[in-house]
């Protein structure tokens, strides 16, 4: 069945000759990308068409639902792999992560059957990369995250995450964000375990620069200057080739320099890639995938979830590298 | 009690605190059933809870951030304008003054007096408050710069 509808897909852009290798096939696909917690090994994406009426979040259900196992026996039912020659350096080539061999194929068999058991075992585990030990709420409290705007630039929708207001000043719930942050780093986490692409987005102009410094950091990718229509949605126009659309987008701040929403809040959610947003009391969450109701104003506020969420990354690959031994 | 005023210097107390293994501290025979009654602090104290925090927070001392005198240290300097951050969400933003302005850069700590904790009011016609997203408040004066000690204001 998704073979049928890949076929179908790659007509209907022009392509006729055939497609042998399965990552090729993979990169002729229309730049929509699976979002949320998809195993390695299930490199297709579900066509755009396919999925028209599921939400962000109903995607995240379906995903964790499905069972490695099946998704596993029905990609090796579609693909003839040709595994590479050697097994070193595989990882630390520049251009190793978008390889035409899926990687997991570079792997001798003994580490792969360990690597899949992981991978079932990852998306049952409560707490796989013990998040929860990451931050208390006095850090929290510290990094000043509690702060809110006033009164009068309250968004209706950010009203269950406040605790109320004190001379007009509103105080956001950091009990209520505790739980949220939880589910927000372990998201990334698994993301990253999975190889898979994290953009930082920030427009405060005053610490762009120090976010594209922490996305280097953690080796993923940054993106705080001028959102260039089209970068997502019309990616293939935009930068003359095929692109690999990131995994998941890191919000940190969900306006724009003129207190507009960021078109990067609208196109993610478009392209079905799910979001992680910092949400302050004058934005709107309801378009995020995993909002955390957070300050997003403060140096120390920007800094300490920017920080929090590479070292989140950081033991998402840690482990991947551990179990993969690469 | 007479025996409370007994000092260090009394032979009764030295000979006590030897036998009887009494706390070096104590200079009086009161003070040593004072410091015997608190107890060895081993355990961690419990983790603090946000509510806990924020009544004991600085911001709730603050109260109404109109006319309080605070100190801030300036982060950046654009130009004539000094932009500190007084503890709150938003950096105040204040013209630098003429006199010593080679000792207010980044790193000095400023008084200040606020007066409002975010610049944000309802324009007619717009359903939202607009907010410039920063505090505004008058400098006072030099507490300390990195150049150096400063005469204060």
């Amino acid at each position: 069945m998704p073979l049928f509808r890949i076929f179908f897909n790659m007509t209907s852009i022009g392509l006729m000759r055939p497609v042998t290798s399965h990552s090729a096939m993979c990169r002729l696909l229309r730049t929509s990308s699976v979002p949320l917690c998809c195993p390695d090994t299930l490199l297709h994406r579900v066509p755009a068409s396919c999925v028209q009426k599921w939400s962000p979040r109903c995607c995240l259900r379906r995903l964790h639902g499905g069972t490695v196992a099946s998704t596993a026996a029905a990609k090796t039912a579609l693909v003839t792999p040709t595994p590479s020659s050697s097994n070193s350096n595989e990882s630390t080539r520049p251009g190793a992560r978008f390889d035409d061999v899926h990687p997991d194929f570079a792997l001798d068999s003994a580490t792969r059957q360990r690597w899949l058991s992981e991978l079932r075992t990852s998306l049952t585990h409560p707490d796989y990369f013990s998040v929860t030990d990451m931050f208390t709420v006095e850090d929290l409290f510290n990094a000043r995250l509690h702060l809110g705007h006033k009164e009068g630039s309250l968004n209706d929708y950010m009203r269950p995450y406040i605790l109320g207001s004190r001379l007009s000043h509103i105080i956001i719930d950091l009990d209520k964000t505790v739980p949220r942050l939880h589910k927000a780093l372990n998201f990334l986490a698994h993301i990253a375990f999975r190889n898979g692409i994290i953009l930082f987005v920030a427009r405060q102009q005053q610490y762009q620069f120090m976010v594209e410094e922490i996305a280097a950091g953690c080796k993923e990718y940054a993106h705080t200057r001028w959102w260039a229509g089209g970068v997502l949605t019309n990616s293939t126009s935009q930068f003359g080739c095929m692109v690999r659309l990131p995994d998941a987008i890191i919000l940190l701040s969900i306006h724009n320099h003129i207190l507009d929403n960021n078109i990067a809040y609208y196109d993610a959610a478009r392209m079905r890639i799910p979001t992680v947003g910092v949400v302050d009391t004058n934005c709107d969450p309801r378009l995020v995938t995993y909002p955390v109701p957070a300050s997003d104003d403060s140096k120390h506020s920007v800094e300490f979830l920017a920080k929090l969420f590479a070292a989140a990354i950081m033991r998402g690959k840690e482990k991947r590298k551990s179990i993969r031994g690469e | 009690m007479l025996s409370d005023r007994f000092f260090v210097s009394c032979r009764a107390l030295a000979t006590c605190a030897r036998l009887h293994a009494l706390p070096k501290e104590a200079t009086t025979f009161k003070e040593v059933k004072i410091i015997r009654k608190e107890p060895a602090k081993e355990t961690p104290p419990p983790p603090k809870t946000f509510l806990s925090l924020l009544r004991n927070s600085k911001f709730i001392e603050l109260g109404d951030p109109r006319g309080k005198l605070v100190e801030g240290r300036v982060m950046q300097v654009v130009g004539d304008d000094l932009y500190i951050d007084w503890g709150g969400k938003f950096l105040a933003v204040c013209q630098r003054p003429i006199k010593n302005q080679e000792k207010f850069i980044r790193g000095a700590v400023v008084r200040i007096r606020l007066l409002d904790a975010e610049l944000s009011s309802r324009f007619l016609g717009s359903t939202i408050d607009l907010t410039l997203l920063e505090a505004d408040a008058k400098l006072l004066g030099l507490v300390s710069s990195p150049l150096g000690r400063s005469s204060k204001h």
